[in-house]
Protein backbone atom coordinates (compact mmCIF):
# COMPACT_ATOMS: atom_id res chain seq x y z
CA UNK A 1 0.00 0.00 0.00
CA UNK A 2 2.89 2.24 0.99
CA UNK A 3 4.35 1.83 -2.72
CA UNK A 4 0.59 2.43 -4.26
CA UNK A 5 0.80 5.79 -2.35
CA UNK A 6 4.56 6.45 -3.10
CA UNK A 7 4.08 6.00 -6.78
CA UNK A 8 0.37 6.39 -8.06
CA UNK A 9 -0.81 8.89 -5.56
CA UNK A 10 0.21 12.71 -4.76
CA UNK A 11 -0.49 12.09 -1.20
CA UNK A 12 -1.68 14.94 1.28
CA UNK A 13 -2.49 15.05 5.19
CA UNK A 14 -3.70 18.05 6.59
CA UNK A 15 -5.86 19.36 9.74
CA UNK A 16 -9.72 19.46 8.92
CA UNK A 17 -9.63 21.97 11.90
CA UNK A 18 -8.27 24.76 9.92
CA UNK A 19 -9.76 24.05 6.23
CA UNK A 20 -12.85 23.70 7.96
CA UNK A 21 -12.98 27.39 8.65
CA UNK A 22 -10.23 28.83 6.46
CA UNK A 23 -12.38 31.29 4.04
CA UNK A 24 -10.01 30.78 1.22
CA UNK A 25 -9.31 28.70 -2.06
CA UNK A 26 -7.88 25.91 -0.47
CA UNK A 27 -10.61 25.85 2.37
CA UNK A 28 -13.17 26.03 -0.41
CA UNK A 29 -11.39 23.46 -2.45
CA UNK A 30 -11.28 21.51 0.52
CA UNK A 31 -15.59 21.66 1.19
CA UNK A 32 -15.85 21.28 -2.27
CA UNK A 33 -13.75 17.46 -1.89
CA UNK A 34 -15.16 16.13 0.91
CA UNK A 35 -19.16 17.38 0.65
CA UNK A 36 -19.22 14.62 -2.09
CA UNK A 37 -18.53 12.05 0.37
CA UNK A 38 -21.10 13.73 3.07
CA UNK A 39 -22.77 17.10 3.47
CA UNK A 40 -20.56 19.50 4.93
CA UNK A 41 -22.27 20.64 8.41
CA UNK A 42 -19.36 21.97 10.90
CA UNK A 43 -20.41 21.03 14.33
CA UNK A 44 -22.89 18.47 13.10
CA UNK A 45 -20.06 15.85 11.76
CA UNK A 46 -16.40 15.68 11.43
CA UNK A 47 -15.00 16.06 7.97
CA UNK A 48 -11.99 13.41 9.31
CA UNK A 49 -11.14 10.79 6.60
CA UNK A 50 -9.48 9.47 3.60
CA UNK A 51 -10.28 10.90 0.51
CA UNK A 52 -9.14 9.90 -2.90
CA UNK A 53 -9.44 12.54 -5.60
CA UNK A 54 -9.13 13.81 -9.45
CA UNK A 55 -7.06 17.59 -9.16
CA UNK A 56 -10.02 19.29 -10.16
CA UNK A 57 -12.08 18.47 -7.29
CA UNK A 58 -13.55 15.01 -8.35
CA UNK A 59 -14.21 12.54 -5.51
CA UNK A 60 -12.76 9.08 -6.33
CA UNK A 61 -14.07 7.97 -3.41
CA UNK A 62 -13.97 8.46 0.55
CA UNK A 63 -14.46 6.36 3.73
CA UNK A 64 -13.11 6.39 7.44
CA UNK A 65 -11.88 3.07 8.24
CA UNK A 66 -8.20 2.06 8.65
CA UNK A 67 -8.05 -1.41 7.91
CA UNK A 68 -5.35 -2.21 5.67
CA UNK A 69 -6.80 -4.43 2.88
CA UNK A 70 -9.98 -3.04 2.38
CA UNK A 71 -7.75 0.30 2.38
CA UNK A 72 -6.10 -0.73 -0.67
CA UNK A 73 -8.78 -2.01 -2.03
CA UNK A 74 -10.36 1.24 -2.37
CA UNK A 75 -7.21 2.92 -3.41
CA UNK A 76 -7.28 0.43 -6.13
CA UNK A 77 -10.88 1.10 -6.98
CA UNK A 78 -10.03 4.87 -6.96
CA UNK A 79 -7.19 4.37 -9.64
CA UNK A 80 -9.43 2.26 -11.77
CA UNK A 81 -12.12 5.65 -11.52
CA UNK A 82 -9.65 8.08 -11.77
CA UNK A 83 -9.67 10.16 -15.58
CA UNK A 84 -6.42 12.59 -15.65
CA UNK A 85 -8.45 16.24 -16.37
CA UNK A 86 -6.28 19.49 -16.02
CA UNK A 87 -7.10 22.01 -12.95
CA UNK A 88 -7.26 25.04 -13.19
CA UNK A 89 -4.63 27.62 -11.10
CA UNK A 90 -6.79 28.24 -7.99
CA UNK A 91 -5.61 31.36 -5.75
CA UNK A 92 -2.86 30.54 -3.79
CA UNK A 93 -3.90 33.23 -1.22
CA UNK A 94 -4.18 32.04 2.66
CA UNK A 95 -6.91 32.96 5.42
CA UNK A 96 -4.61 34.71 7.41
CA UNK A 97 -6.43 33.59 11.21
CA UNK A 98 -5.66 29.90 9.22
CA UNK A 99 -1.91 30.24 8.26
CA UNK A 100 0.59 28.99 10.50
CA UNK A 101 3.76 29.34 9.16
CA UNK A 102 7.16 28.54 11.65
CA UNK A 103 8.13 31.80 12.76
CA UNK A 104 11.05 33.59 10.98
CA UNK A 105 14.40 32.40 13.02
CA UNK A 106 12.53 29.97 14.81
CA UNK A 107 13.26 26.04 14.76
CA UNK A 108 11.29 23.27 14.91
CA UNK A 109 11.75 20.76 17.41
CA UNK A 110 10.32 17.26 17.21
CA UNK A 111 8.35 16.20 20.55
CA UNK A 112 7.37 12.44 21.10
CA UNK A 113 4.77 11.15 23.84
CA UNK A 114 5.00 7.85 24.90
CA UNK A 115 3.15 5.57 27.78
CA UNK A 116 5.71 3.40 29.68
CA UNK A 117 4.17 1.86 32.34
CA UNK A 118 0.63 1.42 32.94
CA UNK A 119 -1.74 -1.20 34.42
CA UNK A 120 -3.58 -1.66 31.37
CA UNK A 121 -7.59 -3.56 32.03
CA UNK A 122 -7.59 -6.62 30.00
CA UNK A 123 -8.64 -6.05 25.76
CA UNK A 124 -9.84 -7.88 23.17
CA UNK A 125 -10.34 -4.76 21.01
CA UNK A 126 -8.08 -4.82 18.25
CA UNK A 127 -8.98 -1.25 17.68
CA UNK A 128 -7.76 -0.42 21.31
CA UNK A 129 -4.37 -2.05 21.80
CA UNK A 130 -2.35 -0.25 19.02
CA UNK A 131 -3.62 3.15 21.17
CA UNK A 132 -1.84 1.32 24.15
CA UNK A 133 1.82 1.40 22.54
CA UNK A 134 1.23 4.31 20.11
CA UNK A 135 3.20 7.48 20.09
CA UNK A 136 2.25 10.92 20.27
CA UNK A 137 3.91 13.36 17.65
CA UNK A 138 4.23 17.26 17.70
CA UNK A 139 6.31 20.11 17.25
CA UNK A 140 7.59 23.20 19.69
CA UNK A 141 8.95 26.05 18.08
CA UNK A 142 11.16 27.82 20.11
CA UNK A 143 11.63 31.69 18.54
CA UNK A 144 14.87 33.26 17.89
CA UNK A 145 15.35 35.31 21.03
CA UNK A 146 14.98 32.51 23.09
CA UNK A 147 17.50 30.56 21.01
CA UNK A 148 19.78 33.91 21.89
CA UNK A 149 18.77 32.91 25.39
CA UNK A 150 19.65 29.64 25.25
CA UNK A 151 23.14 30.51 23.66
CA UNK A 152 23.95 32.80 26.67
CA UNK A 153 23.00 30.09 28.92
CA UNK A 154 19.55 30.53 30.25
CA UNK A 155 16.49 28.84 29.30
CA UNK A 156 14.08 31.41 29.06
CA UNK A 157 10.46 31.52 30.95
CA UNK A 158 8.42 31.83 27.85
CA UNK A 159 9.94 29.04 26.28
CA UNK A 160 9.88 26.48 29.56
CA UNK A 161 5.56 27.66 30.26
CA UNK A 162 5.44 26.66 25.98
CA UNK A 163 6.81 23.50 26.73
CA UNK A 164 5.01 22.83 29.89
CA UNK A 165 1.77 23.80 28.87
CA UNK A 166 1.70 22.41 25.42
CA UNK A 167 3.86 19.21 25.65
CA UNK A 168 3.88 18.17 28.52
CA UNK A 169 0.31 16.31 27.48
CA UNK A 170 -0.80 12.49 26.71
CA UNK A 171 -1.35 13.03 23.18
CA UNK A 172 -0.83 9.26 22.55
CA UNK A 173 -4.79 8.38 22.05
CA UNK A 174 -5.88 11.69 20.13
CA UNK A 175 -6.07 15.32 20.82
CA UNK A 176 -5.34 16.28 24.51
CA UNK A 177 -6.37 19.52 26.44
CA UNK A 178 -3.55 21.36 26.91
CA UNK A 179 -2.95 22.98 30.56
CA UNK A 180 -4.44 26.16 31.30
CA UNK A 181 -1.69 29.26 32.89
CA UNK A 182 -3.49 28.45 36.28
CA UNK A 183 -2.93 24.53 36.08
CA UNK A 184 1.10 25.16 35.96
CA UNK A 185 1.47 24.87 39.76
CA UNK A 186 5.26 24.09 39.60
CA UNK A 187 7.73 24.66 36.77
CA UNK A 188 11.70 25.09 37.11
CA UNK A 189 13.58 24.42 34.11
CA UNK A 190 16.83 24.85 33.22
CA UNK A 191 19.12 23.70 30.41
CA UNK A 192 20.50 20.78 32.44
CA UNK A 193 16.76 19.98 33.43
CA UNK A 194 14.26 20.57 35.94
CA UNK A 195 10.76 19.48 37.50
CA UNK A 196 7.29 20.56 36.46
CA UNK A 197 3.95 19.65 38.22
CA UNK A 198 0.44 20.01 36.43
CA UNK A 199 -3.04 20.36 37.63
CA UNK A 200 -6.14 20.60 35.72
CA UNK A 201 -8.77 22.95 37.28
CA UNK A 202 -10.99 19.93 38.49
CA UNK A 203 -8.11 17.87 39.31
CA UNK A 204 -9.18 15.39 36.70
CA UNK A 205 -5.79 15.24 35.30
CA UNK A 206 -2.53 15.84 36.90
CA UNK A 207 1.28 15.19 35.49
CA UNK A 208 4.14 15.41 37.51
CA UNK A 209 7.45 15.12 36.06
CA UNK A 210 10.79 15.59 36.72
CA UNK A 211 12.62 16.81 32.86
CA UNK A 212 16.59 16.37 31.91
CA UNK A 213 17.70 18.09 29.30
CA UNK A 214 21.53 18.38 27.15
CA UNK A 215 21.33 22.20 24.97
CA UNK A 216 24.34 22.26 22.49
CA UNK A 217 25.49 25.34 20.04
CA UNK A 218 28.43 25.26 17.03
CA UNK A 219 29.63 28.35 15.58
CA UNK A 220 26.25 30.27 17.10
CA UNK A 221 24.03 27.61 15.90
CA UNK A 222 21.72 25.72 18.04
CA UNK A 223 22.36 22.12 17.07
CA UNK A 224 21.06 19.84 19.90
CA UNK A 225 17.75 20.45 21.95
CA UNK A 226 17.58 17.11 23.28
CA UNK A 227 14.90 17.25 26.58
CA UNK A 228 12.75 14.56 28.20
CA UNK A 229 10.12 14.19 30.91
CA UNK A 230 9.08 11.62 32.73
CA UNK A 231 6.82 10.75 35.56
CA UNK A 232 3.49 9.98 36.66
CA UNK A 233 0.32 10.78 34.67
CA UNK A 234 -3.26 10.47 35.59
CA UNK A 235 -7.02 11.24 33.54
CA UNK A 236 -7.83 11.86 29.84
CA UNK A 237 -9.57 14.34 28.19
CA UNK A 238 -12.98 14.53 25.89
CA UNK A 239 -10.74 13.47 23.17
CA UNK A 240 -8.29 10.75 24.81
CA UNK A 241 -10.34 8.38 26.27
CA UNK A 242 -8.91 4.95 26.86
CA UNK A 243 -6.33 6.41 29.09
CA UNK A 244 -5.19 3.55 31.94
CA UNK A 245 -7.44 4.03 35.14
CA UNK A 246 -5.02 5.03 37.59
CA UNK A 247 -1.79 6.78 37.31
CA UNK A 248 0.58 5.61 34.98
CA UNK A 249 4.51 6.46 33.38
CA UNK A 250 4.15 8.83 30.51
CA UNK A 251 7.24 9.84 28.98
CA UNK A 252 7.98 12.88 26.87
CA UNK A 253 11.07 13.36 24.55
CA UNK A 254 12.45 16.59 22.53
CA UNK A 255 14.99 16.65 19.94
CA UNK A 256 15.87 19.13 16.88
CA UNK A 257 13.75 18.36 13.78
CA UNK A 258 15.75 17.32 11.11
CA UNK A 259 13.29 19.35 8.66
CA UNK A 260 11.80 18.60 5.57
CA UNK A 261 8.11 18.72 4.75
CA UNK A 262 6.75 16.97 7.76
CA UNK A 263 8.47 19.59 10.26
CA UNK A 264 6.21 22.30 8.52
CA UNK A 265 3.12 21.11 10.54
CA UNK A 266 2.23 23.49 13.02
CA UNK A 267 2.62 23.04 16.76
CA UNK A 268 -1.15 21.06 17.97
CA UNK A 269 -1.58 24.40 20.38
CA UNK A 270 -0.53 26.87 17.80
CA UNK A 271 -4.36 26.52 16.73
CA UNK A 272 -4.61 29.15 19.72
CA UNK A 273 -1.24 31.41 17.88
CA UNK A 274 -1.41 33.84 20.57
CA UNK A 275 -1.36 31.89 23.57
CA UNK A 276 1.22 29.32 21.89
CA UNK A 277 3.79 32.08 21.18
CA UNK A 278 3.45 33.95 24.79
CA UNK A 279 1.96 31.28 27.09
CA UNK B 1 19.21 1.99 56.43
CA UNK B 2 15.14 0.98 55.26
CA UNK B 3 14.66 4.48 54.71
CA UNK B 4 17.53 5.14 51.98
CA UNK B 5 15.85 1.71 50.39
CA UNK B 6 12.31 3.19 49.92
CA UNK B 7 13.93 6.41 49.16
CA UNK B 8 16.36 4.91 45.77
CA UNK B 9 12.61 4.55 43.49
CA UNK B 10 11.84 8.65 44.04
CA UNK B 11 15.62 9.67 43.47
CA UNK B 12 15.38 7.59 40.24
CA UNK B 13 12.37 9.03 38.99
CA UNK B 14 13.82 12.11 39.63
CA UNK B 15 16.51 11.90 37.42
CA UNK B 16 15.64 10.75 33.98
CA UNK B 17 18.04 9.69 31.92
CA UNK B 18 18.24 11.45 28.65
CA UNK B 19 19.83 9.13 26.25
CA UNK B 20 18.08 5.93 27.69
CA UNK B 21 14.34 7.89 27.34
CA UNK B 22 15.26 8.96 24.35
CA UNK B 23 15.94 5.63 23.17
CA UNK B 24 12.68 4.62 23.95
CA UNK B 25 10.71 7.02 23.09
CA UNK B 26 11.47 8.58 19.86
CA UNK B 27 10.68 6.37 16.79
CA UNK B 28 13.15 5.24 14.30
CA UNK B 29 14.07 7.58 11.66
CA UNK B 30 13.48 4.93 8.92
CA UNK B 31 9.71 4.71 9.38
CA UNK B 32 8.08 3.06 6.43
CA UNK B 33 5.03 5.95 6.41
CA UNK B 34 7.28 8.19 6.30
CA UNK B 35 8.73 6.96 3.18
CA UNK B 36 6.03 8.45 1.61
CA UNK B 37 6.47 11.87 -0.11
CA UNK B 38 3.77 14.02 1.98
CA UNK B 39 2.67 16.96 1.34
CA UNK B 40 1.55 19.26 3.94
CA UNK B 41 -0.53 21.89 1.46
CA UNK B 42 -3.58 21.16 -0.08
CA UNK B 43 -3.46 22.94 -3.01
CA UNK B 44 0.40 22.22 -3.61
CA UNK B 45 -0.34 18.54 -3.66
CA UNK B 46 -3.82 19.47 -5.97
CA UNK B 47 -1.17 21.17 -8.16
CA UNK B 48 1.05 18.30 -8.10
CA UNK B 49 -1.26 15.84 -8.90
CA UNK B 50 -2.50 18.03 -11.87
CA UNK B 51 1.12 18.15 -13.02
CA UNK B 52 1.88 14.13 -12.97
CA UNK B 53 -1.45 13.25 -13.80
CA UNK B 54 -2.81 11.81 -10.69
CA UNK B 55 -4.97 11.44 -8.32
CA UNK B 56 -4.90 13.06 -4.64
CA UNK B 57 -4.30 10.91 -1.78
CA UNK B 58 -5.76 13.32 1.33
CA UNK B 59 -5.49 12.35 4.88
CA UNK B 60 -7.28 14.24 7.04
CA UNK B 61 -8.09 14.69 10.40
CA UNK B 62 -8.84 16.86 13.61
CA UNK B 63 -5.43 17.50 15.17
CA UNK B 64 -2.59 17.36 12.22
CA UNK B 65 -1.80 13.23 11.00
CA UNK B 66 1.47 14.01 10.43
CA UNK B 67 2.19 16.25 13.42
CA UNK B 68 -0.06 16.72 16.05
CA UNK B 69 -1.30 13.62 17.56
Amino acid sequence: MIELLRTKFVAAAVDCWYLDRAKDAAGEFYKKVVSQRQPFEPGVRSTQGFYAFAPEGTLLLGWNNRNVPRMREYLERALRDFKPVAAEALDAARDPRFQRAIPEGAVVVDVYSKILEADWPPTDDEMIKPLRVSIGRDHLWILKDEIEALAAGRLPERLAKRIARYHLIDNTRGEPPMWAPSEVKELALDLKGGRVRLESGDGDRTFAAAMAADVAFRDGKLVKFDLVARGKFSGEGKFTRNAPPGPFTLGVAFTLSKGGEVAKVAPQGARDLRGYLVP
Amino acid sequence: MKWIVLALPLLFQDAPDLKDLLAKIVPPADEKWLTIPWKTDLLEARDLASKEGKPVFLWSMNGHPLGCT
